[in-house]
């Protein structure tokens, strides 16, 4: 079964159509490579299925839900979780914090609770505390846990997005170029981390990068777009040698 | 998780129990001052305006601090909670002979009708971001002002509302101050805090984490709105007398200097700012004249050198405080010895 | 009919008003994205200094040069100001740089309260005040010069904008800082610029203010100040033009609901207009939208 079911998925901005019928299915645990060249409408993708945008035309399920016209935050408890482009950190607030705001919707004690410090708050909270570390050890940041946010190194702040995306406890991960900005050690990090939580927790990922080592080292199946416009579908080893892909990134 | 406390060694160190023993000894001390009539008057006066004060400011802190929004209208909900509290004060006092029962009878409905203004405004305000939300608040606390002295059949209009009984003794304003601070802080340290504060740091991400902040923000805004509301009743019991213009945009102002000097986002630095910024211009009485040239100065001064206040988001913590004195006797201890034996 | 006249004819007067100071906060909040609070004392000191130029001079200065005096040591105010307390904040958090303007604002009207005293000068006319007939109508002199000195001032520096190198550059660092900078442009001199322009517009504003209501006080510039601001926001904020049709619509707004609902609910029916707009349409009359991008 299809964690995620995409149906031309149309929007278009002004005279401009950013994406244009757009179909992609997504099973369980599985991991797609979604790449093309700057401004082929690949982060436009991510904020509809993250319900950022709402689409002009075309539908999208997430567990067999329709996902559209609902908030960003609801989307997020149908299962889908993303990384951004450039780091969105709580910076100002711990590394555990950071977790813990994602494990939000996981906690569940009322306003009055939190007041009176009931039982099921300190149950809650403890529990809350306990997961975060686990997460945190997971990315090798459990030492940094009461480090401020902002005051990580550049390669552990993309980590700590990731963690806090699985947080939510999603089915299906979207990372929006998780190695931008990274040097060849931290991607050679990066891909054994991404590998190691498809495993781990089970999930489906979807990825935009330009990193092409990455995509190919890691991704079962890759789809190619151009002009808001998919262009090439296959696994790694045909998208190298397909010709459009080739035109697109490259030129005539 | 916090030991489980067995003798009274263990109950000494615990957090809990020293922030409790200072509370409870502050509490004394100055109650004590005020039986044995060592405080006169003016300064008891004072003292309740600074509990007032720190009601005001650390409620704008969850607006401001935590959640990160500018609210330039925090005097309008203060006004609502005074003239609603004020209004059912004069009704029950003939029914109602308990001061206590009395206040809390009407600040809880100044709180009630304060939240409910707090909802109505921000239910659409919250749309808007940043400067714009600062401009509709400041909007809607000049015409919550205007409407104060319009209707007067209620209100008494700008010749003011008095014979209200004057009931806010010390005991009552420092345990409604405690309660509410003490409220805000155990909010902030919950789920629900912390959701408050990944939108001040982000609103994006915090929804891409499934918090929805449309309800954050305005749980957030209408709690600050309701805390005024009650600050508003105590300012309204202790003067006994009301008037708009004590609810115009320069108190909204005076209040958010408060919680910008003191760090927006820290309460201890709003308990210390209000403290500093009441007791200060009346020190500075003898250069009246200078007093709100310096009061200006001061703000833009810390603006421009200090931009995260005087705690940043920081809080004082007594039992940090505790550690810190510790180190520092070792310290000391360790630098005797080496010196004795050489 | 006639009373409908005579109130638009009071609207245009006051609205020019309003229409001058609102310049001044668009013009800064499109180039550094800061509402300049302290906007509306540099509007009350530039009354202040046509009162000294006009009456405490041994000698009678032409009205023309008091006006130009008083609009050129408002727009060395308004320098200063920036330079002082706004240009350390450029690249601070906005609410940061919002509330150094609060903090000036207070500063400027608690100085000019040290210097002048809280008594309210009073505005001695500085022109004959006999009333022109035009169509029948009754016009004070005063209304007359108002206007057409606004629209006067209001052309000149749309010709400015729009037809002067320096101009462009305006409009140039407004739309971005960074790329101003590549293109050779002196942003500090440019920022600077704009708030000598909008200092001076807004003395002239406080000039006609003061003797429209022939009062001279430390906190006059308060409410015109926020109803110019309300004007800006009206016409879309950063936007000249938008800054000028809100101004008008807001005297017109005011005289009529003074004239034909009570003067006690023009505060509250401004305000709530400017309420209004916010929840319907914030980027104003002639602005545009901006999102975020993800």
């Amino acid at each position: 079964m299809s964690i995620l079911e995409v149906k031309d998925l149309s929007i278009q901005f002004g005279g401009l159509k950013a994406v244009d019928h757009f179909n992609l299915s997504v099973d369980h645990n599985e991991l797609v490579g979604l790449i093309g060249p700057n401004g082929a409408g690949k982060t436009t993708i991510f904020n509809l299925l993250t319900g950022v945008y709402t689409p002009t035309e075309g539908s999208i399920y997430l567990n067999d839900v329709s996902t559209i016209g609902k908030r960003p935050s609801d989307i997020v408890l149908l299962g889908s979780s993303r990384t951004f482009q450039n780091i969105r950190l709580f910076k100002n607030m711990t590394v555990l914090d950071n977790i813990k705001v994602a494990y939000h919707n996981r906690m569940d004690y009322n306003f009055v609770s939190s007041i009176f410090k009931t039982k099921k708050y300190k149950i809650e909270e403890a529990r809350a505390n306990e997961i975060a570390k686990e997460l945190l050890e997971v990315f090798d940041l459990l030492e940094f846990k009461d480090h401020l946010a902002k005051n990580l190194p550049y390669g552990k702040q993309r980590k700590l997005e990731i963690a806090r995306a699985l947080a939510t406890n999603p089915q299906i991960l979207l990372l929006d170029e998780p190695a931008a900005g990274m040097n060849p050690q931290e991607t050679e990090e990066l891909m054994a981390t991404i590998k190691l939580i498809k495993n781990q927790f089970n999930v489906s990922i979807l990825l935009i990068e330009h990193d092409m080592k990455l995509v190919m080292g890691i991704c079962e199946r890759i789809v190619v777009i151009d002009y808001g416009k998919i262009i090439a579908k296959g696994n790694p080893k045909e998208i190298r040698t397909n010709k459009d892909v080739i035109k697109a990134y490259l030129g005539e | 998780m916090r030991a489980k406390i067995k003798n009274i060694k263990d109950l000494l160190i615990d957090p809990r129990f020293i922030n409790y023993t200072i509370i409870v000894t502050i509490f004394l001390v100055m109650f004590s001052l005020i039986q044995f009539e060592l405080v006169n008057r003016y300064i008891y006066n004072l003292l309740v305006m600074v509990l007032i004060m720190i009601v005001m400011s650390t409620s704008l802190n969850i607006a401001t601090g935590f959640l990160g929004e500018l609210v330039l209208g925090h005097a309008g909900f203060m006004g609502i909670g005074a003239y609603t509290a004020a209004i059912i004060g004069i009704a029950l006092r003939p029914y109602i002979e308990v001061d206590l029962l009395l206040f809390v009878v009407s600040a809880i409905a100044a709180m009630i009708l304060a939240g409910t203004a707090g909802l109505l405004v921000g239910t659409p305000a919250l749309r808007l971001r940043g400067d714009y939300l600062g401009i509709m608040t400041l909007g809607f606390g000049e015409i919550v002002r205007n409407l104060i002295t319009n209707l007067d059949t209620v209100t008494n209009g700008a010749q003011g509302l008095a014979g209200i009984p004057r009931i806010m003794t010390f005991p009552i304003a420092f345990w409604t101050t405690v309660l509410i601070v003490t409220t805000i802080f155990l909010f902030m340290n919950s789920r629900h805090g912390r959701a408050i504060l990944s939108i001040r740091e982000d609103e994006i991400a915090s929804e891409s984490v499934g918090i929805n902040i449309t309800r954050y923000k305005l749980l957030a805004f209408v709690l600050a709105s309701m805390f005024a509301g009650v600050g508003g009743a105590m300012f309204a019991f202790k003067e006994g007398f009301l008037a708009p213009v004590s609810f115009n945009f320069l108190k909204s102002v005076e209040i958010f200097v408060i919680v910008v000097l003191g760090g927006m986002g820290s309460l201890s630095g709003s308990i210390v700012s209000s403290i500093v910024l009441v007791f200060l211009p009346e020190y500075l009485r003898d250069f009246k004249e200078y007093r709100y040239l310096l009061y200006s100065a001061i703000l833009v001064i810390t603006m421009l050198y200090r931009p995260k206040g005087l705690m940043g988001t920081k809080e004082f913590d007594f039992t940090q405080l505790k550690n810190k004195i510790t180190t520092f006797t070792k310290r000391l201890k360790a630098r005797f010895s080496k010196g004795s034996d050489r | 009919m006639e009373l409908f006249i005579r109130q638009l004819i009071n609207g245009l007067n006051t609205g020019s008003i309003y229409a001058l100071v609102a310049i001044g906060y668009t013009m800064v909040y499109g180039i550094i994205k800061l509402i300049n609070f302290a906007h509306g004392e540099i509007m009350m000191f530039g009354a202040y200094f046509a009162f000294l130029f006009a009456f405490s001079l041994s000698f009678q200065l032409p009205f023309i040069l008091v006006i130009v005096l008083s609009m050129f040591f408002a727009a060395l105010l308004g320098i200063l100001i920036e330079r002082v307390a706004y240009k350390k904040l450029r690249k601070a958090p906005r609410i940061s740089a919002l509330i150094t303007a609060i903090g000036m604002s207070l500063f400027l009207q608690h100085l000019a309260q040290l210097i002048f005293g809280a008594t309210p000068y009073v505005m001695k006319q500085l022109v004959d005040t006999t009333p022109v007939t035009i169509f029948n109508f009754d016009i004070s002199r005063l209304t007359l010069l108002t206007i057409g000195l606004s629209i006067f001032f209001m052309i000149l520096l749309s010709l400015f904008v729009y037809k002067t190198k320096p101009g462009k550059a305006m409009r140039a660092v407004s739309q971005d800082k960074e790329a101003a900078v590549l293109m050779g442009i002196n942003v500090d001199n440019i920022i600077s610029l704009t708030f000598a322009i909008g200092s001076a517009l807004g003395a002239l504003g406080g000039i006609f203010y003061a003797m429209t209501y022939s009062q001279i006080y430390p906190t006059m510039g308060v409410l015109p100040g926020l109803k110019a601001f309300i004007a800006a926001v009206f016409g879309g904020i950063g936007s000249i033009g938008g800054a000028m049709i809100g101004g008008y619509l807001i005297g017109i707004i005011e005289t009529m609901t003074k004239a034909y609902i009570s003067s006690k609910w023009v505060d509250v029916i401004v305000f709530g207009l400017l309420i209004v707009i916010l929840l319907f349409k914030p980027s104003g009359i002639l602005g545009k939208n901006r999102k975020e991008k993800v």
